[in-house]
C-alpha cells in the first residue's frame, strides 16, 4: 500500500507538471498586471474583452475553426475509406505501408513539408502559397495519423472481416453494409480521431506560419504576434487556445460514457 | 481474394493527397536542391559541411535532440511506470492529462515557459524570494539550447510514456517472478528479463523523441527568436527571409528529412516487429 | 432447402492448397458435419459455399444450378460463425432483422417474422438487448434466429458451439437440430468435436488436408473407418500393427487374433483397428477363446467405466471395462484379452 501511494504522489507530481503553467497561464489573463511579482496583481476581464473586440484575433479565430473542421471532415473520409481497405485487403505490405504514413508528420517535419509546399505551389501568375486551401492540404496531412489510428484500433476490435461475412451472407449491399455496420461501429474511433485532429490542427503553428498568408492567418499565427503586446493580453490569447485544446481532449471522456462502446480502447497516441 | 479487387479504389483518394501534398512537394525540394544558380551542382550540399551557420545548426539540433531524447527516455520510464501502477481509474485520468501537451502548438509550450522560467516568471521569482537567486542570471538559460530542453521535454515526455504504457500492460511479469523465484540475482533480472522485455519500447520511444526533438521549431521560435540556430529554424529563416537562398535550404530540408526518417525507420522497424505482433 | 453439391473443387491460398478436388454431395434437408483436424479445410469448404471464395477449378451447386456467377448477396445461405459475429451497434432484435431490411422486405413481415424467430430460439425477452448484454449462448442463439431469417436455402454452421462451455454446448447442440429437424433445412455443420458430429447428424464427413476421407452415417463412421485416418480419428482406438496371414488370421509379435471383415484383403501388412470397449478380459460367446495374453500396465477411473492399459506383445491395448468388481486388477496382473472377430476390422496399410 505504501508503494501504491508513492506511484500515485509521483503521478499526482506529474500531473502539476503538465498542468501548472496552464493554470498559470489563466491566471495571468485575469491579471490587471504582472510584473516582477509572484502572481498578476488586480482582477480583470478587460483582456478577454479586447481580444474579442480585435478583429485581426476573431477573424484568425474563425479561419482556425474553418480548417480544423474541414481537416476532420476529409481526414474522417480517406480515413474511413483507406482503413477499410487495409484492413480488408490484409496485404503484408500495405499494412507496412499505412504503419509508416502514421509515422509520416514525424519522419517529414512540418518545416520540411511547409518549404515544400511553399515551392510547390508556387507557379508564375498564380499562386495558391497563402491561401487557407492549401493550409487545409498541409494540416490533412500533419494530422492524417490521429484519425488513421484510432479507426485501425477499432477495425481491429470489432473483428470487422466476420461482421462484413456475416452481412453479406444476409445479403447487404456494399452502401448497406457502410451505412448501417461499417460506420456505426467505427463511430467511437471517429469520434476520438475527429477531436484529436480538429485539436492538433487548431494549434498547429509551425506549417501555418510557413503557408498562410495575411488573409488566411490562423490563430496560432496571430497568437505569436500577441506575445508582443502585454503579459496579460499574451495570457489571454494563450489561454483561449489551450482551452480549446483540453475541452476538445475531455470531449473523448466524455463521449465514452455516452457511446458504449469504450472510447479509451481505441483513442490514441503518437 | 477475387471479389475484392475494387476495394483498391477506396485507397485512391488518400494516395493522391499524400501524392500533391507531400511526395510531390518533397521531390521538388530534393531536386531543387541538387541546383545552384540553375545548374545541376551539389554545392548546396558541400557548402553544409563549409558555411559556419549550416555545420553549427545542424551539430545544435543533434545534440539537442540526442540530450533531450536521452533525459525524456530516462524521465519517462519511471514515471510512465508510476502511471502504469496508479490503478486503472486514476491511469485513464492522468493518460488524458498527459495527452494535453500533445496537442499544444510549439509556440504555447514556448510561451507558457517564459510565464513559468522567465526573467519575471513564477519560478524564478519564487527562487529569488526564498534562496535570493538573482532573477536575470537565472532565467539567462531559458533562452539557450539547455532551456529548449527543458522546454522541449514538456511535449517529448507524455510521448515516451505513451509509448512506455503499453509495454508495461503487455509486459509478461509471470517470467519476472519466474526468474526471482528461481534465485535469479538483480543484474541477471535486468539483463536478460526486463531488456529484453522492455528494451524494444524503450528504444521506439528514444527514436521517437529524437525524431520529434529534430523536427520541431515552434518553442525555439517563441522562446529565442532566432538566436539558437538549430537546423529546422535555420530553414524557417530562410523562407521567410526572401533574399535567401532557398536551394541552400532545400539541401537543409533534405539533410533534416534524412535524419528523421531514418531514426523514424528504425522505431517502425522495432515497435511493429516486436511490440504489436499481429 | 436445396441440394449442395460440390464437383472436383479446388482451392488454392498462395502454395497451400487447402482444398484438393472435392466432391461433396448434401442431399436437400440432410443434416450433415464435416469434421477434421485443424487446418484440413473444413472453413474454406463453408465459405466456398458461401461464395466468399471461388474455387480454382471444379463446380459448386446449390439447388442443381451452378453458383460460380452468383454472388454472395444472392446465394441465400445462412450463416452462423464461431464467435457469433452479431452486429454490435444493434439489438438482438436488429440484428436478426437485418438480413430482411437489407433485403427490403416489408416493416409488418419483418415485425412478425423476428417475433417468431426470437421466440424459436426461447430469447423474446432479450430482443432489446444489445450483444455484448447477452451470454455467449444467447449471442449464438441470436446469430442462428439472424442466419434462419432470410430463409436460406441452406444454413452453415463454422464451429458454433466451440467458443462455449460443455453444459450451453449440449444443449445447444440439441436445440439446432431440433430447429434443422422442423425447418427442415439443408444444413452443413462443421465442427472439430467428433463426439459432436456423431451425436446430431444425418451423416458425417470426414475431412484430411483438403479432401474427404469417408463420408457415412455416425455408425457406419464409428464402428466401419475405411481408413487409418478415419480409424485413428474418430473415438478412441486400439490400432495395431502387424500382418495379414489370410484366413482371417492377424498376427503381430508373438500374438495372433483371428479377425473378421477382412473381404477383399490380400495378405500382407496392415492394420487391425479394434475399440476398447470391444475388448474383453473374459470368455463370451462371441469371442469364444479367441485371445491374446498381455500384462496390466496401468488403470484409469472414467466415471462407470474403468480403462486398462494392457501390454501384449510389444503393443499396448486399451481396454474399457464397466467398473465392478474390478478391485483385484492392478498393474502386474497378467491376463488375457478376448476379442470378437466381427468387432474387429483390418485395414490395409496406405
Ligand atoms: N485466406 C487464406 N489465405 C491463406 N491461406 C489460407 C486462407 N484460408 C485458409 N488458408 C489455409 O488453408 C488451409 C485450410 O484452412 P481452413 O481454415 O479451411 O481450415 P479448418 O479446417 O477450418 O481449420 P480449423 O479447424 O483450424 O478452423 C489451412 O492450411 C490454412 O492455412
Ligand atoms: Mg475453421
Amino acid at each position: 500500500m505504501i508503494k501504491k501511494s508513492l506511484f500515485l504522489t509521483v503521478g499526482i507530481m506529474y500531473l502539476f507538471f503538465i498542468i501548472a503553467p496552464i493554470i498559470l497561464m489563466m491566471i495571468g489573463s485575469f491579471g490587471e498586471k504582472w510584473f516582477g511579482t509572484l502572481l498578476p496583481t488586480g482582477f480583470t476581464f478587460e483582456w478577454y474583452a479586447k481580444l474579442f473586440s480585435r478583429l485581426m484575433y476573431v477573424r484568425a479565430m474563425k479561419m482556425s475553426l474553418q480548417v480544423a473542421s474541414l481537416t476532420v471532415l476529409i481526414n474522417a473520409f480517406l480515413a474511413i475509406s483507406s482503413v477499410y481497405a487495409v484492413y480488408v485487403l490484409n496485404k503484408d505490405w500495405l499494412t507496412r505501408a499505412f504503419d509508416f504514413i502514421i509515422l509520416l508528420p514525424i519522419a517529414v517535419p512540418p518545416v520540411v513539408m511547409g518549404l515544400g509546399l511553399v515551392q510547390a505551389f508556387n507557379w508564375p501568375g498564380f499562386s495558391l502559397v497563402g491561401t487557407w486551401q492549401l493550409l487545409l492540404g498541409a494540416h490533412v496531412i500533419f494530422t492524417m495519423p490521429f484519425m488513421l489510428k484510432p479507426l485501425m484500433a477499432n477495425m481491429e476490435l470489432i473483428g470487422w472481416n466476420t461482421l462484413e461475412d456475416a452481412a453479406l451472407s444476409l445479403g447487404a449491399s456494399p452502401l448497406f453494409l457502410a451505412r448501417k455496420v461499417l460506420v456505426p461501429n467505427l463511430l467511437p474511433g471517429l469520434i476520438s480521431g475527429s477531436i484529436m485532429t480538429f485539436a492538433m490542427s487548431l494549434g498547429e503553428f509551425q506549417l501555418a506560419v510557413m503557408v498562410t498568408g495575411s488573409t488566411s492567418q490562423t490563430y496560432p499565427v496571430v497568437l505569436y504576434q500577441a506575445f508582443y503586446v502585454s503579459t496579460g493580453f499574451a495570457c489571454a490569447a494563450t489561454t483561449l487556445l489551450v482551452l480549446m485544446s483540453i475541452v476538445s481532449l475531455f470531449g473523448v471522456i466524455g463521449m465514452s460514457f455516452i457511446f458504449r462502446t469504450r472510447i479509451d480502447k481505441v483513442s490514441l497516441s503518437a | 481474394m477475387e471479389r475484392r479487387g475494387w476495394i483498391y479504389i477506396l485507397l485512391l483518394p488518400i494516395t493522391i493527397v499524400l501524392a500533391v501534398f507531400l511526395l510531390w512537394p518533397f521531390v521538388l525540394v530534393f531536386l531543387e536542391s541538387l541546383f545552384s544558380e540553375g545548374r545541376l551542382s551539389l554545392v548546396n550540399y558541400t557548402s553544409l559541411f563549409i558555411k559556419g551557420l549550416y555545420r553549427e545548426s545542424l551539430a545544435t539540433s543533434l545534440i539537442l535532440s540526442f540530450s533531450t531524447a536521452l533525459l525524456g527516455t530516462l524521465i519517462g520510464i519511471p514515471l510512465s511506470y508510476a502511471l502504469h501502477k496508479s490503478g486503472r481509474k486514476t491511469r485513464g485520468f492522468l493518460l488524458s492529462i498527459n495527452a494535453i501537451p500533445l496537442t499544444f502548438s510549439g509556440l504555447v509550450v514556448g510561451f507558457s515557459f517564459i510565464v513559468l522560467l522567465g526573467t519575471s516568471g513564477f519560478f524564478t521569482l519564487l527562487l529569488k524570494q526564498f534562496f535570493g537567486i538573482n532573477p536575470l542570471e537565472f532565467s539567462a538559460f531559458l533562452f539557450t539550447w539547455r532551456g529548449l530542453m527543458v522546454a522541449y521535454l514538456y511535449f517529448l515526455i507524455p510521448r515516451m510514456i505513451l509509448t512506455m504504457i503499453s509495454a508495461w500492460s503487455n509486459a509478461n511479469w509471470s517470467l519476472l517472478e519466474a526468474a526471482v523465484s528461481l534465485g535469479a540475482g538483480p543484474f541477471t533480472v535486468l539483463f536478460k528479463v526486463l531488456l529484453p522485455m522492455l528494451g524494444p519500447a524503450i528504444l521506439a520511444g528514444s527514436s521517437l523523441l529524437f525524431a520529434v526533438s529534430m523536427g520541431a521549431y515552434g518553442t525555439a521560435f517563441a522562446l529565442t527568436g532566432v538566436a539558437v540556430k538549430i537546423l529546422p529554424l535555420v530553414i524557417f529563416t530562410h523562407v521567410s527571409d526572401l533574399a535567401a537562398d532557398i536551394e541552400k535550404a532545400d539541401s537543409l530540408a533534405v539533410v533534416l528529412a534524412l535524419v528523421t526518417t531514418g531514426v523514424i525507420l528504425l522505431y517502425e522497424q522495432v515497435f511493429s516487429r516486436k511490440l504489436v505482433k499481429r | 432447402m436445396s441440394k449442395v453439391e460440390l464437383r472436383g473443387v479446388t482451392k488454392k491460398f498462395g502454395r497451400t492448397t487447402a482444398i484438393s478436388s472435392l466432391d461433396l454431395c448434401v442431399e436437400k434437408s440432410e443434416f450433415l458435419s464435416l469434421v477434421g483436424p485443424s487446418g484440413c479445410g473444413k472453413t474454406t469448404t463453408l465459405r466456398l459455399i458461401a461464395g466468399f471464395i471461388r474455387p480454382d477449378s471444379g463446380k459448386v451447386l446449390i439447388g442443381n444450378k451452378d453458383m460460380n456467377r452468383v454472388s454472395v448477396k444472392n446465394r441465400d445461405v445462412g450463416i452462423v460463425f464461431q464467435n457469433y459475429a452479431l452486429f454490435p451497434n444493434m439489438t438482438a432484435s436488429e440484428n436478426v432483422a437485418f438480413g430482411m431490411k437489407a433485403r427490403k422486405a416489408e416493416q409488418g413481415t419483418i415485425t412478425t417474422r423476428v417475433t417468431e424467430l426470437l421466440e424459436m430460439v426461447g430469447l423474446s425477452a432479450k430482443a432489446t438487448s444489445f450483444p455484448n448484454e447477452l451470454s455467449g449462448g444467447q449471442q449464438q442463439r441470436i446469430a442462428l434466429a439472424r442466419a434462419l431469417a432470410i430463409e436460406p436455402r441452406v444454413l452453415l454452421l463454422d464451429e458454433p458451439l466451440s467458443a462455449l462451455d460443455a453444459k450451453v454446448r449440449n444443449t445447444l447442440r440439441f436445440e439446432i437440430k431440433r430447429i434443422q429437424q422442423e425447418s427442415g433445412i439443408t444444413t452443413i455443420y462443421v465442427t472439430h468435436d467428433q463426439e459432436e458430429a456423431l451425436a446430431i447428424s444425418d451423416r458425417v464427413a470426414l475431412m484430411n488436408s483438403g479432401r474427404i476421407e469417408q463420408i457415412g452415417t455416425p455408425g457406419q463412421i464409428y464402428s466401419r473407418p475405411s481408413t487409418l485416418f478415419s480409424a485413428n480419428f474418430v473415438g478412441v482406438n486400439n490400432l495395431i500393427k502387424g500382418d495379414y496371414k489370410g484366413n482371417e488370421i492377424f498376427r503381430w509379435a508373438g500374438g495372433t487374433v483371428s479377425a473378421a471383415c477382412s473381404c477383399g484383403l490380400k495378405p500382407g501388412r496392415c492394420w487391425l483397428s479394434i475399440r476398447p470397449e470391444k475388448i474383453k478380459i473374459e470368455k463370451t460367446e462371441e469371442s469364444q477363446s479367441n485371445s491374446v495374453s498381455g500384462v496390466c500396465r496401468g488403470k484409469i477411473f472414467l466415471g462407470p467405466l474403468v480403462r486398462l492399459a494392457v501390454e501384449s506383445y510389444g503393443e499396448m491395448f486399451l481396454v474399457d471395462l464397466l467398473n465392478e468388481n474390478l478391485q483385484e486388477i492392478s498393474t502386474g496382473k497378467r491376463m488375457d484379452l478376448y476379442f470378437a472377430p466381427e468387432n474387429t476390422l483390418l485395414i490395409r496399410e496406405e
